[in-house]
């Protein structure tokens, strides 16, 4: 019976901590998609709203504006739990995202040229989140 | 109990802070915390203007400091009821982001554009929307219209200052039930107020006020509901930034020395930095080692570190020595003993953390620390308090505090021969009505002239006068007939008025002495109770010799009042008649260029009279006899 309990405890202390832990980790995860919805939503802008960019271009307030709008999504990103290696990546992937962006807009300032270069981060974050899913069901 | 009276509004407590603000009430028997609309319990004094709407206030107008920080204006508490030229202003001018310029009367205006206008805005108005957004939030949360409230201001506020704060909660449409001194706030949450009434002896309080940006420290002594303020001391500009600091500086460096890049000329991820660092501070108060993760910090690298408690303590020591010191010098400025300490109360978000509270703790020998209630709250919790207190509401605990201010300095009027007439004693509690009656000092005298001073010394002179008015028209008739009735009221904010009446004629006529001629800084009011004290001697001496003037002053006057009475006059030979009158001439004359004399003079004086008057009127001394002497004859 000594055994029994003791392995009754160990697989239900592990439950808990699973059940814990895949709540946190979706918890984050939800967290940081939203955000990414968010980042997304103004790279759109910056790749296809021609006024939105000449509008960018020529006032100094505006492109303060996207900037700080970014700036406080990396400020939520980065007080989102790293909670292991998955939601990391994942978290990381955003900002990566959304500093890209701002030197975007930084640069429409310096060049007249339109680039885009920063919207090859899209896959790489759909499929953290594939990944991360996985994991979560895993543990 | 609370609920009886719903439908009327409660009157609030706000702790107007340097840096946050934070609103309280009593409800539902205990005070609660008003969260605003971002569920926050404090809100940043912060407010924004921009081009583009209206002007943002609190936490919405931090969050966009970065973005527009030539337009965000915070630490309108630093500024309030100074003068541009004031030396702190003009340090703390060069660290602002938003620019301030000299307005009228040497006055500090903030230079704002707000909707693509230039506006100037006194620190006033600033501190009047924050209050207004702090009315707001309590609004919202009470379901009606807050109109009261009381605001707390730091002890070491001068009266320009407090009158400031009151224009602004005017201007925020809140009548301020009473300015409350923060410590005095912070002792009433601990209820010590209570405890100093029922030991029936006072206590001493040292409160302990580390914030965001500002560090303060007070010694108070409760004693049946007065709250004395000892001796104040802190760093205006210390506080939970300065260590946030301390720790970016040090991951800049680690950054710097892991990787090879220097992060300084990248400000947004100092930002992010600045912020993680804010983050893993908080936690370090309650675990002895956290981590930091900033992602993609510069360059491209992420930044992941780790620091323990023992780190970030090392990193602050110098400022938290520097606390230390303060406490010291405060104690020894009010000539404390550490065992002479009764309770030690801690405000302020900083004074979480640990290494802060264990030196405290170590300074005063072990004793525990009053640390139960919020210290970021603690403030607001004692203001709403009183708050409940003055508007008749709250439990038996709330309605039995009983909070008396004083007037740091006697008050009263000049009487004849320049002596100060004390009509409100020092350390008299406010709010205080006094009425005195004051004669004239001449025959047929027109008017009363009322020079009203305060200070401790006797001779008025050495006091600072701070008003004068003058009462006309008075009936004619001889001198101590007329009479005039003297009110001084001062009311629970420390606003005096004087008044006199003449109650034949009904002449009136008062003064209401603005706060800022009155009210003195601390220094001064300190100089003038050492003033007072080191001239102790001197002052009873000019007492006697005043008192000696009066005498002979009155004399005098006796002597010539008998000298025009007809039948005293008949029973006098014209020639000792001419002598008289020659005699209390001569002697008027002398009373007019001699008002300082020494008492020696004085006495030896009225000698001579004295001598004259019985060598030379024999007749009038059967009628009238020697005149009684009387000491204070204008007064009373």
């Amino acid at each position: 019976p000594q055994t029994n309990i003791s392995t009754l405890k160990h697989s239900s202390a592990l439950k808990i901590q699973k059940v814990f832990r895949g709540h946190t980790v979706r918890k984050s995860v939800k967290k940081i998609v939203s955000i990414k919805n968010e980042v997304n939503e103004i790279e759109k802008r910056l790749q296809n709203d021609v006024v939105f960019v000449k509008l960018l271009r020529s006032d100094a307030k505006e492109r303060l504006r996207v900037n700080e709008t970014l700036m406080s999504l990396l400020f939520k990103l980065d007080s989102v739990r790293g909670v292991g290696n998955g939601v990391r990546d994942l978290r990381k992937s955003v900002a990566k995202k959304a500093v890209a962006l701002q030197e975007k807009v930084d640069s429409i300032a310096q060049t007249l040229e339109h680039d885009d270069d920063v919207s090859n981060g899209d896959d790489d974050v759909c499929n953290s989140i594939g990944n991360k899913e996985l994991v979560v069901n895993e543990a | 109990m609370g609920r009886t009276r719903a439908c009327e509004a409660p009157a609030i407590g706000i702790d107007l802070g340097t840096t946050y603000s934070c609103v309280a009430v009593w409800q539902n028997n205990r005070v609660e915390i008003i969260v605003n609309e971002q569920g926050n319990r404090t809100t940043p004094s912060c407010v924004a203007f921009s081009d583009v709407q209206d002007c943002l206030i609190g936490d919405a107008a931090k969050n966009q400091i970065a973005m527009n920080s030539s337009n965000t204006v915070f630490d309108a508490k630093r500024l309030i009821g100074k003068r541009f030229h004031d030396a702190t202003v003009q340090k703390d001018m060069k660290v602002w982001p938003f620019k301030i310029a000299e307005g009228i009367c040497g006055k500090p205006k903030i230079e704002v554009s707000d909707k693509g206008v230039k506006k100037l805005f006194a620190a006033e108005d600033i501190s009047a929307m924050v209050l207004t957004k702090m009315k707001e939030v309590a609004n919202a949360y009470l379901n009606a219209d807050v109109k009261s409230a009381v605001i707390t201001v730091p002890a070491y506020f001068d009266d320009l200052q407090r009158q400031a704060t009151k224009d602004a909660a005017a201007a925020a449409g809140l009548d301020v039930l009473r300015l409350l001194n923060e410590p005095t706030a912070a002792a009433i949450a601990y209820r010590l107020d209570q405890k100093a009434t029922n030991r029936g002896r006072p206590i001493n309080v040292l409160i302990f006020d580390l914030g965001g940006g500002t560090f303060d420290v007070s010694l108070v002594t409760i004693n049946k509901g007065t709250f004395e303020v000892k001796a104040v001391g802190g760093d205006t500009h210390l506080g939970g930034e300065d260590f946030d600091n301390q720790m970016v500086k040090y991951f800049v460096e680690e950054f710097n020395r892991k990787e090879g890049k220097d992060i300084t000329t990248n400000p947004r991820a100092l930002g992010r930095l600045r912020v993680a660092c804010e983050k893993a501070k908080r936690i370090l108060s309650s675990t002895t080692f956290t981590s930091i993760e900033v992602d993609c910090l510069h360059d491209g690298v992420d930044f992941s570190s780790k620091i323990t408690r023992a780190k970030f303590e090392e990193l602050n020591m110098d400022y938290f020595n520097n606390c230390m010191e303060t406490v010291q010098r405060c104690m020894k400025d009010a000539q404390w003993d550490n065992n002479m300490v009764n309770e030690v109360v801690l405000v302020g978000g900083s004074t979480r953390i640990p290494k802060v509270q264990q030196m405290l703790q170590e300074y005063f020998d072990g004793k525990n620390l009053c640390k139960t209630i919020n210290p970021d709250e603690a403030v607001a919790y004692g203001a709403a308090v009183l708050a409940a207190n003055m508007s008749g509401k709250g439990n038996k605990m709330v309605k039995s505090l009983v909070l008396l201010d004083v007037i740091p300095l006697s008050l009263g009027h000049e009487l004849l021969g320049q002596f100060m007439r004390v009509v409100i004693p020092k350390n008299t509690p406010i709010p205080i009505t006094k009425e005195v009656i004051g004669v004239t000092i001449e025959d047929n005298q027109p008017s009363f002239r009322f020079k009203v001073y305060q200070g401790e010394r006797s001779r008025s002179t050495d006091n600072i006068l701070i008003g004068e008015f003058v009462l006309r028209n008075l009936p004619l008739a001889p001198k101590g007939v007329t009479k005039a009735n003297i009110r001084y009221d001062v009311d629970a904010d420390g606003i005096l008025k004087v008044s006199a009446e003449e109650p034949l004629t009904g002449q009136k006529n008062h003064i209401t002495i603005t706060k800022d001629k009155r009210r003195l800084s601390k220094e001064e009011t300190d100089k003038m109770l050492q003033d007072a004290k080191r001239y102790k001697a001197d002052d009873e001496d000019y007492r006697k010799k005043r008192n000696a003037y009066i005498a002979l002053d009155y004399y005098v006057y006796n002597l010539k009042t008998k000298l025009n009475d007809d039948n005293i006059r008949q029973r006098l030979s014209q020639e000792d008649i001419k002598k008289m009158d020659d005699v209390v001439q001569e002697a008027k004359e002398w009373l007019k260029t001699n008002t300082l004399a020494e008492i020696e003079a004085i006495v030896n004086k009225k000698k001579e009279l004295d001598s004259k008057r019985r060598h030379g009127a024999r007749t009038s001394s059967s009628s009238g006899g020697r005149p009684k002497k009387v000491v204070t004859i204008n007064i009373d």
